[in-house]
């Protein structure tokens, strides 16, 4: 299973720079790389010291808006390459996406493409955010701000320079479950930034932690999560309970369709009925979710249900009210059936 | 099992937040029975009817000639609230990507 990587950021936020010395770190040597550029010539390619054969270059239009299926296609293509051995036998695929580009929808293609589902892991999205220009960029910007929002990792970058700002409370708010690096010149070890497990839970555990100790986050901040506004607020939900597997159901059909684009992302721990030993793992981006995967116990001792909803501009505790009604009347049919 | 005043407590609090969330202006108003949502385009009850058999929700569009429309749960049930107050945007449908191992 290959893991694929997004890599995303704003213009001139450093993800040139960054992949360009990761890819000289041994740890990398197994990477293939799809550069998305916007414009007829590409540069980035040239900037990336890398094997050619590896680099592939999109430049036909943005990858969130108009050209998601070259990018399955690209993939398919270069999956084919590797196994027929016409190129390197790469381990991982780098993304690395226009600075304007929105990263939700090119993370929905990759996980919901059945030609790629056996082929691919989706490891989550690495987004550079450039500390010197970040506060105004954020200002200005939607799309840095929902590059940010959406991320698992973020990378701050410039932070050695005299007019660096402090941007990891903002970034906090905005996305209390990515974590926040740091990368000097693109200097960062890849077991930091890549094969996180953030699809895959069970790999790695401790990134589900850091969804749990962003809900703590997320609630600190609930009272005043717009104040720098940026329209995205953090929501946090625990829930003692455990809830029936077809309420879960239920509730991200009714989010899926009455919130939409605005909920950027979703992820959790939910304790069943049905399995309350084995904790679900509820992944979202806006209306497209990774089929839920159960871990063999839960992280620890806490066993709460706990889901983070990032979203633009929604009120957190519908989802609460949401969710309590929807067991409720399950509950109600399961008795009545009993 | 609840009775029907935590069902109108669910009910308020479910459509107040779905005004929010549509970016609609209105108002809900409860008694102990039902719900009304009033917005510049439509008059809605909703009640949990709980009478004979299973309940169900129940909404009456007061400015139309229709007949009280039956929903067996709170999916449907909001799905012809939000209809009926004019929301323009289509909803989206849950996708679930496919299994690796599948």
């Amino acid at each position: 299973m290959v893991s694929v990587s997004v890599l995303t950021g704003f213009l001139g936020s450093g993800k040139t720079t960054l992949l360009s010395r990761l890819l000289r770190h041994e740890d990398m040597a197994k990477t293939a790389v799809i550069i998305n550029e916007f414009g007829a010539v590409g540069l980035d390619h040239m900037l990336v010291e890398a094997s050619d054969e590896n680099i592939v270059q999109l430049n036909s239009g943005c990858l969130c808006c108009t050209i998601r299926g070259d990018l399955v296609f690209t993939l398919l293509d270069l999956l084919g390459r590797r196994e027929r051995g016409e190129v390197l036998a790469f381990e991982r695929i780098v993304i690395e996406t226009t600075g304007l580009a929105d990263p939700a929808p090119i993370l929905q293609a990759l996980m919901t493409d059945t030609a790629l589902a056996g082929d691919i892991q989706v490891d989550g999205v690495v987004t550079t955010v450039d500390v010197v220009n970040g506060t105004a960029t954020l200002d200005r910007y939607p799309e840095a701000i929902k590059q940010a929002a959406v991320a698992d990792r973020i990378v701050l970058t410039k932070t050695d320079l005299p007019e660096a700002e402090d941007l990891s409370e903002r970034l906090s708010v905005i996305n209390p479950t990515a974590s926040l690096l740091t990368a000097i010149n693109g200097d960062i070890a890849p077991a930091r930034l890549f094969d996180s497990g953030v699809f895959d839970p069970a790999a790695k555990p401790v990134d589900v932690q850091t969804w749990l100790a962003a809900e703590q986050h997320a609630r600190h901040h609930a009272h005043d999560v717009n104040r720098h506004g940026d329209g995205i607020t953090a929501h946090a939900m625990v829930r003692e309970r455990p809830l029936h597997a077809v309420a879960l159901t239920l509730f991200l059909e009714i989010l899926a369709e009455h919130c939409g684009p605005d909920l950027l992302r979703v992820k959790g721990l939910v304790k069943l009925v049905e399995s309350a030993d084995r904790p679900a793992v509820v992944h979202g981006v806006q209306n497209v979710f990774h089929p839920l995967i159960w871990l063999d116990r839960w992280p620890g001792e806490d066993c709460n249900s706990k889901l983070v909803f990032i979203t633009k501009d929604l009120p957190g505790q519908w989802f609460e009210d949401l969710l309590e009604a929807l067991d409720a009347e399950v509950a109600e049919a399961h008795q009545r059936q009993a | 099992m609840p009775d029907n005043s935590e069902w109108v407590e669910h009910l308020e609090t479910l459509l107040n937040g779905a005004l929010d969330i549509w970016r609609v202006d209105g108002t809900v108003t409860c008694n102990t029975a039902e719900c009304t949502l009033r917005t510049s385009k439509a008059s809605i009850c909703v009640a949990r009817v709980t009478d004979d058999g299973d309940p169900y929700w129940e909404v009456i569009l007061q400015d139309s000639d229709l007949p009280p429309l039956p929903f067996g749960g709170i999916q449907g049930m909001l799905r012809a609230v939000r209809e009926a107050v004019g929301v323009d945007e289509a909803g989206t449908r849950l996708v679930i990507g496919p299994r690796a191992d599948c």
